[in-house]
């Protein structure tokens, strides 16, 4: 059964974590065939879009507030739910 | 030390100035400019004062878990990991939680509630939690509720929602399943704000202060209470229990729990995951050592890279 999978990119020093890079890996395998998603919460989202299709994501979601720059939790899942 | 609350505040509000005299607790802390006034004004005035302080006190709750031992060897038996012979203990980091925890009632008053998810057997580590200091334990009786961390969280937040809380503490995760989720999911449960991995902690009327660890980074979060604070390694250093703690401690009230008897939206407390499998990480192969010429041992190893390792 295919499936949808979200996953949030995270950033550290300027740079997509690799563990982002992993977990669109997986959530290939897991998606058989369904929609990877992959979302970045801040205001630097265009710079890591390109990377994150590249690297498999099948659509790229960029929230760009400036609250979100900097993780809090109230904050992020607000972005994620709404 | 004497601990102030706003009942027995009333109570001694009662017996002393009736009596008027002061108890010589309140004596001791004000000097003698600060007591204008008649005895019987000075008592009503250090009794309002006290009072207030009796307002700020606080009523913690710690989240805390029965957890195997770090020490132990995991062996799997029927797709479990087995618990026999094992050495159980409370989960470190919610022991930072609980030092924490004992150390802002200390300072500001108040009551520490220990509540955990666990076997019958979790008495013993809600035991030693009070006998650290904690002045209360509840345990939710786990034998035969199919849990996983979404199911837990919200037989926690239905337990604390009806007893009402200041600030709750937890550790950031625990040493056995390390998933991490109960935590920040009760916090969401109960809709207050959490901050979490801290190793700083600084209470300021109904206000927070926390330094959390970021990987390697320090973060300081100010917050409203309540709130939900997870520790991190670094927090305090957990003091042992003493020997009149020990003793105390098996007096002090423990509530027994069933998950049956809670106001719970059965569907949502449900399990949402499922352990389909469970191993051991595969063992680590030993290596193997060429031998002969450096040229033999590179012929050698480009052949064992195509044949073995199939990597060229």
């Amino acid at each position: 059964m295919s499936k949808n999978v979200l996953v949030l990119a995270e950033v550290k020093d300027g740079n997509l974590r690799q563990v982002t890079y992993e977990a669109i890996h997986a959530a290939k395998i897991i998606s058989q065939g369904g929609e990877v998603t992959a979302a970045f919460l801040g205001t630097d989202g265009d710079k890591y879009a390109k990377n994150l299709a590249e690297y498999g994501a099948d659509r790229v979601v960029v929230v760009k507030n400036e609250a979100l720059n900097q993780y809090t939790t109230d904050a992020y899942r607000q972005a994620l739910f709404s | 030390m004497y601990v102030v609350t706003s009942r027995n505040v009333s109570l001694l509000k009662r017996i002393h100035v009736d009596r008027g005299w002061l108890p010589r607790f309140f004596m001791n802390h004000y000097s003698l400019e600060e007591r204008p006034g008649s005895m019987h004004d000075r008592a009503i005035s250090y009794f309002e004062k006290f009072q207030e302080m009796g307002e700020t006190s606080m009523n913690i709750v710690v989240l805390l878990k029965r957890t195997f031992d770090t020490e132990e060897k995991i062996n799997i038996a029927n797709n479990r990991i087995s618990e026999e012979g094992v050495k159980f203990i409370i989960n470190p980091y919610d022991e930072y939680a609980l030092e924490e925890a004992i150390k802002i009632r200390d300072e500001f008053g108040g009551e520490v509630t220990v509540i955990s998810f666990g076997p019958n057997e979790a008495e013993k580590e809600i035991r030693t939690a009070l006998a650290m200091g904690a002045d209360k334990g509840i345990l939710i009786n786990s034998e035969g509720v199919a849990s996983d961390e979404a199911a837990i969280s919200h037989i926690l937040a239905a337990v604390i929602k009806d007893r009402g809380f200041d600030l709750i503490l937890g550790g950031n995760v625990s040493v056995d399943t390390g998933a991490g989720q109960v935590a920040s999911r009760v916090a969401e449960l109960l809709d207050i704000p959490q901050v979490m991995t801290i190793t700083k902690l600084t209470i300021e009327g109904n206000k927070a202060v926390a330094e959390r660890d970021v990987e390697g980074d320090v973060e300081v979060i100010e917050t409203t209470l309540p709130a939900l604070f997870t520790a991190q390694q670094g927090l305090n250093e957990p003091r042992y229990p003493s020997l009149p703690g020990i003793m105390k401690a098996k007096k002090k009230p423990l509530e027994f729990v069933n998950v049956s008897e809670l106001n719970l939206d059965q569907a949502q407390a449900k399990a949402k995951t499922e352990v389909v499998e469970l191993h051991l990480p595969p063992a680590k192969k030993a290596g193997r050592i060429l031998n002969g010429d450096k040229a033999e041992q590179v012929k050698q190893l480009v052949q064992l890279l195509r044949t073995e390792a199939k990597v060229i």
